[in-house]
């Protein structure tokens, strides 16, 4: 048995397609088509289905760099046999309940994170609205969703100290190519996903009941919220007024997660239907727990 | 018009500008005689042809670098070495027409030609190396 861990995350549409839409319109492609021809990296869909009010997907990357072996246990380790046109892949699963705009994301430590198919899907969307004409509104923004409390409880700091955070910069993105931008703007942008980082700490004044102003460190904790894997740290420090006594609360120990024991099946693989049905019962889990808020809140 | 547009169409825009502005508000003077002119512009010329022919060079050597693999993936060292050809083929023009300019007679339609290909080979050699400079930074 082995565990998956599951991240809960709101997505948000910019443009006129929905996620269903879009991937259908993948679906709808050979597989070949469904890579983007400027994309990052080799990421597609690799399979959708709509049933109960959910829509089920599992994205797949191609894993660049010194490849896994077969190890027996009593030989040497050996090669795959890999056809030219094969390499090896990495599967994510996603379930997103596109009433409430909440999905739960798998987490594959080798696969395509939160924020990569985050792109793929607005890059797919940018095509999409390009081709049609008309206005550019396209994209979709994968939020973390924070546990109610934890909004609570940096709302019961009386006094706040010190707002520390950390971001990989996203960097120039095939997206933005294709949207137009210059070579110079380009270059000028930060340079690929983690390499470079952002580290902002807004703190208050030395003196002993000095405080940031709650409404700026609410706001603060909400965008920081709205991030996808580009949010590295998020850490508030305060002081109860009454007490003293200081907290400090990691936003990123708050963001809504589960985990599901499942069997690996063949080829040491999760299934996908298992991996579906493990985030199908987290995002209803969440939501009976009260963890997802409300809709626009 | 995309930020794209306004780079790839600037320096001509601003050869063309440069021609209007020394016919209308300068009253199109060229020297008489032009040879010193031209065995000058012949020369920088030169040098624009062989430093960007140098700068082909260090982009090539920056190949296996981070972010000359990221521009790649992302689609736009094609647009770079565009722009490097462009300025190349407009120092070459440059070089040419000054050659010619010692063989023909002076005019309106030479001196204009030389202002616009000068200007324009000028600035696409402004904008290749500025977005060289940038490339550089961050190799």
């Amino acid at each position: 048995m082995a565990r998956m861990k599951m991240y809960a995350f709101r997505i948000e549409q910019a443009g006129p397609r929905s996620i269903s839409e879009i991937a259908q319109n993948l679906a709808d492609r050979d597989f070949a088509d469904r890579v983007p021809p400027t994309g990052d990296r080799v990421l597609r869909l690799e399979q959708m289905l709509e049933g109960n009010g959910l829509l089920y997907l599992d994205f797949a990357q191609a894993r660049s760099g010194h490849g896994p072996g077969r190890m027996p246990r009593e030989r040497a380790m050996e090669e795959f046999d890999l056809a030219p046109d094969e390499s090896f892949g990495e599967d994510t699963a996603m379930v997103v309940n596109p009433a409430t705009g909440y999905a739960a994301i798998q987490y594959n430590h080798y696969g395509p994170r939160a924020s990569a198919i985050e792109k793929y899907l607005s890059l797919t969307d940018f095509h999409l609205a390009a081709a049609g004409g008309g206005a550019l509104d396209f994209g979709f923004t994968f939020g973390h969703v924070l546990r109610p409390g934890a909004y609570d409880r940096v709302g019961r700091l009386g006094l706040y100290k010190q707002v520390d955070f950390t971001i990989a910069l996203p960097g120039a993105r095939a997206a933005d190519v294709e949207a137009g931008s210059s070579v110079g703007e380009l270059l000028r942008a930060p340079l690929p996903q983690g390499t470079e980082i952002l580290k902002i700490t807004v703190q208050a004044s030395a003196e002993r009941n000095s405080s940031l102003a709650r409404d700026g460190v609410m706001g603060m904790v909400d965008q920081l919220g709205r991030m996808t894997g580009n949010l590295k740290r998020a850490v508030v420090t305060g002081r109860d007024e009454e007490t003293g006594a200081k907290e400090t609360i990691d936003l990123l120990d708050e963001v809504v997660s589960s985990e599901a024991e499942i069997t690996p099946g063949r080829g040491n693989r999760y299934a996908r239907p298992e991996r579906w049905q493990a985030l199908a019962r987290a995002l209803q889990g969440w939501r009976e727990r009260n963890e997802l808020p409300e809709a626009g809140t | 018009m995309t930020s794209r547009d306004i780079e790839r169409a600037w320096p001509y825009l601003t050869g063309l500008l440069v021609v209007c502005g020394w016919w209308i508000f300068l009253g199109a003077p060229f020297p008489s005689p032009d040879n010193d002119l031209l065995a000058a512009s012949g020369t920088v010329a030169s040098v624009l042809v062989g430093f960007l022919a140098t700068a082909k060079a260090i982009l090539l050597s920056i190949a296996g670098s981070d972010v000359y693999k990221h521009i790649k993936s992302i689609g736009i060292s094609d647009s770079l070495f565009d722009y490097l050809a462009e300025a190349m083929y407009f120092g070459t023009a440059l070089l040419t027409v000054s050659l010619i300019g010692f063989f023909i007679q002076d005019g309106f339609a030479f001196s204009a030609l030389w202002v616009f290909v000068s200007s324009t080979a000028l600035s696409l050699y402004i904008r290749v190396l500025n977005l060289i400079f940038s490339l550089l930074r961050k190799a």
